[in-house]
């Protein structure tokens, strides 16, 4: 319900995007199955996106401006953001909640952008996959950096539809992203005396 | 003084048996947090980051500034290489011959072409570092987390953790081999480390202490989520959380 009000301009139909709509609209393809193959190269092609984006050499604003679009197209960020509120969620307005998934989007990017040059020169081999439930995938991958004992980071993944796979949560070394912001928002909420509105000021302000 | 006690193995065992039937509440689900100590936790947990910000984090930012960073690292090399015969008996005691087997290659290749274990050449040839404790072992022996508790200056533990950290003291071959002279240069190296810790990872304790809306529950968090994950060897697939919750 909040993906179609998303006013996030990433999700904006280039013409580009009409066209291969067009083209499959046109083409009497299957609907794509959901698989471990599919997962596995989705997570493949973060990786080397991130990559490629860490190395780039590219100043710190840009990349973080990078990272932004990035995490909107290939994470969901409105279920992320859904999963993360919780109950206060369902009893916010339409208004809140496209609110609350643009707020959340801009922390969490800001949050962990800054993060991402500690990453500089570090590999990430996928290890293995596994099932995670109903139309889920875990790929497990090593992140290695010189000199440093490796550490996990599993990438859970989910079939968005006609799978279409899209990032869901980020596990690294057991701890869960999703669960830890969950966490963490409560007790901003909590600080803010349970007002979303300025929750959601407060996200925007990070 | 900074001696472990001596307490003999089997001793420690009965300990461990008494004091984990006398924390055995009721049933706790799976993945689920069981903190009923919370009220002292929290109170104990603001003495932790009174000292931290007033002592540690102060004298690990000098620290860092003073000492160069070869030194830094063959302090942390040489107090790690220092916990591998801890590693090794727990690893034997888990079971884990694999493990059992790559931290003593570690150890003795770093005593040795490490130069007593100041280098750590063994991570250049991808043996990596398998660190482990009692604690866990308890857990591999089916032995139940507990209920959290946060110790003062030790931080964050479960009821198990705990009882493993003073096993831990007495099972370690390496505070049985050195002499009482040796045993303050462990305690001082180790000391050490702790500061050189504070500052390698000066980034993520800042964030979890002072920059989370909750410094305790975040960390909480964070502490029982990766020990459950190292006691079971992999990420939990039923402990994620559910994309289609809200659909």
């Amino acid at each position: 319900m909040t993906r179609s009000h998303s006013t996030d301009h990433t999700r904006r139909p280039t013409r580009r995007i009409v066209l291969a709509g067009l083209g499959a609209s046109l083409l009497p393809l299957p609907a794509a199955a959901f698989t471990q193959a599919t997962s596995e190269r989705f997570v493949q092609g973060l990786i080397n996106d991130v990559l490629a984006m860490i190395n780039s050499g590219r100043p710190e604003a840009q990349l973080l401006a990078e990272f932004v679009t990035f995490f909107a197209r290939v994470a969901d960020l409105p279920r992320i953001a859904q999963s993360v509120l919780g109950p206060p969620f369902r009893t916010a307005s339409a208004a809140q909640q496209r609110g609350f998934v643009t707020a959340f989007q801009h922390y969490m990017s800001h949050k962990y952008g800054r993060r991402f040059r500690e990453f500089q020169g570090s590999s990430i081999t996928i290890q293995r996959t596994r099932p995670a439930g109903n139309n889920q995938f875990l790929v497990e991958s090593q992140v290695r950096m010189p000199g440093q004992a490796p550490f996990e980071l599993g990438w859970h993944v989910f079939d968005s539809g006609g799978g279409r796979p899209l990032m869901f949560d980020l596990i690294i070394e057991g701890i869960r992203l999703i669960s830890s912001e969950r966490e963490e928002i409560r007790a901003m909420l909590e600080a803010e005396r349970g007002n979303l509105d300025r929750l959601i000021a407060r996200l925007n302000a990070y | 003084m900074f001696r472990a006690p001596r307490i003999p193995g089997l001793m420690a065992l009965g300990l461990v048996a008494v004091l984990t039937a006398g924390c055995a509440g009721g049933p706790v689900a799976e993945g689920a947090i069981n903190d009923p100590f919370e009220a002292t936790n929290r109170q104990i947990h603001a003495f932790n980051k009174s000292v931290d910000s007033a002592i540690l984090r102060p004298v690990a930012r000098t620290y860092g500034a003073v000492v160069p960073a070869p030194l830094r690292e063959m302090i942390e090399n040489g107090a790690s290489n220092l916990s591998e015969p801890r590693y090794f008996v727990n690893h034997v005691l888990q079971g884990d011959p694999d493990a059992a087997a790559a931290t003593l290659g570690r150890f003795l290749l770093n005593s040795t072409l490490g130069i007593l274990g100041l280098g750590d050449p063994a991570t250049n040839i991808g043996l990596f570092q398998r660190p482990t404790d009692f604690g866990e072992t308890l857990g591999a022996w089916g032995a139940p987390e507990g209920a959290y508790v946060e110790l003062p200056l030790l931080g964050p533990s479960t009821v198990r953790d705990t009882i493993g950290m003073v096993v831990d003291l007495a099972i370690d071959p390496v505070t049985h081999i050195v002499t009482e002279e040796q045993a303050y240069y462990l305690f001082a190296l180790r000391s050490l480390n702790l500061v050189n810790s504070r500052h390698a990872y000066a980034d993520l304790i800042d964030l979890l202490l002072y920059e989370s809306a909750d410094s305790y529950t975040a960390q909480r968090l964070t502490y029982l989520q990766n020990k459950r994950r190292a006691l079971a060897g992999e990420i939990v697939v039923e402990d994620l959380d559910d994309p289609f919750a809200f659909n």
